[in-house]
């Protein structure tokens, strides 16, 4: 009877344990796709996958388009990105507080071309979303503007 | 002579070689709709600086050189940015609702106001809603925060009423923070009892 009580009270836990976890990877989106034409992927955990619009975003994930392919993404704070042909984004990092705006967003454009306008974040704290080009670090005090990289790679 | 006038013809084509270089690399302040223009600080090996005049912007060749200022006219913004800024989303639209005081109950007004609201949600694709609360000031903070969250929550349940996926509306508080007048501590104010809702 002991051991019935042990082994319930055991899978119980293992139960809470579980359900805990998978609270704590379920990962909250960060944005969502709004446009997307040509070739567009989004490699997230170790996978790449075609994009279209309706798509959830999450940070870390790391936008690519072809050739004939773009993409335009709004986030959380109502900022939006978009990314013209042969571009390599990465949404480095993305926190939003919803009740006082207060947030970072940090993003690396390796090759492409980027059209910005900034949100809430920028709008509560300048500066709080930067872009990383191969060369420079851009500080966002608002609102739109355009960027093109070319770390010279190719 | 000779030597000096093909200098002087290879000249300006030189100088419009070396403008192209120096933009593989490019950052430009675009004006925004309403005419205001923002800032980007632009920091690298070489230092800091502020773009801040529409078209301002800084430069550089291929590779993680240091950008340097760069004159860029706006059609040239156009022809290297024409896909991305064609990829844009439509730019968020938002509304304003108002409560009952001390409530979440909308106004008669605002009820009648929300199918409105629903028809540019209507509109979208992938339309996501946010809903946020605000008070006046006639309540504690803490409870202001509560009664924020609690009137955007009411009217994210009118958007899921309505079919709108329960994921694609996000409920917010802000309580006293954000009021659209300013009004003394513990006093009513019918405009600050509202909820933002910005459909995007």
């Amino acid at each position: 009877m002991r051991g019935l009580i042990l082994i319930r009270s055991a899978l119980v836990s293992l139960f809470l344990i579980a359900a805990l976890s998978d609270r704590a990877t379920a990962q909250a989106a960060i944005g969502q796709v709004k446009t997307a034409s040509g070739e567009v992927t989004v490699l997230r955990g170790g996978a790449s996958q075609k994009v279209v619009p309706g798509d959830h975003v999450f940070a870390s994930d790391v936008f690519e388009t072809g050739a004939d392919g773009s993409v335009g993404i709004t986030f959380a704070d109502n900022s939006m990105m978009s990314l013209g042909p042969d571009s390599k984004l990465s949404l480095d990092k993305f926190v939003f507080d919803t009740t006082t705006h207060e947030g970072v967003f940090d993003s690396s454009l390796s090759n492409g071309t980027l059209a910005v306008k900034s949100g809430q974040i920028v709008k509560q704290t300048p500066e709080a979303m930067k872009v990383r080009t191969p060369g420079a670090l851009l500080g966002v005090r608002g609102t739109e503007f355009v960027v093109r990289a070319d770390g010279g790679s190719r | 002579m000779t030597a000096l006038r093909r200098l002087l013809l290879a000249l300006p084509a030189a100088a419009a070689l070396a403008a192209c270089a120096s933009k593989s690399n490019l950052v430009v302040v675009l004006p925004e709709a309403d005419g205001h223009v923002g800032a980007v600080v632009v920091r690298d090996e070489k230092g800091e600086r502020v773009l801040d005049q529409a078209y301002a912007a800084a430069g550089s060749g291929a590779g993680a050189g240091a950008l340097k200022p760069v004159e860029v006219a706006p059609e040239e913004v156009t022809e290297i940015f024409a896909p991305a800024l064609s990829a844009q989303p439509m730019p968020p639209r938002s509304f304003t609702l108002y409560f009952i005081s001390d409530s979440d109950r909308l106004t008669e007004d605002s009820r009648a106001a929300f199918g409105e609201v629903f028809a540019e949600v209507a509109k979208r694709k992938a339309a996501e809603v946010v809903v946020t609360g605000h008070t006046d000031r006639s309540a504690e903070p803490g409870y202001n925060d509560r009664l924020s969250l609690k009137r955007a929550k009411a009217v994210r349940k009118l958007f899921v009423a309505r079919g709108l996926p329960p994921d694609s509306v996000i409920a917010a508080g802000r309580g006293e923070r954000e009021p659209l007048v300013a009004s003394a501590d513990g006093k009513r104010e019918a405009k600050n009892r509202r909820v933002e809702i910005t459909v995007r």
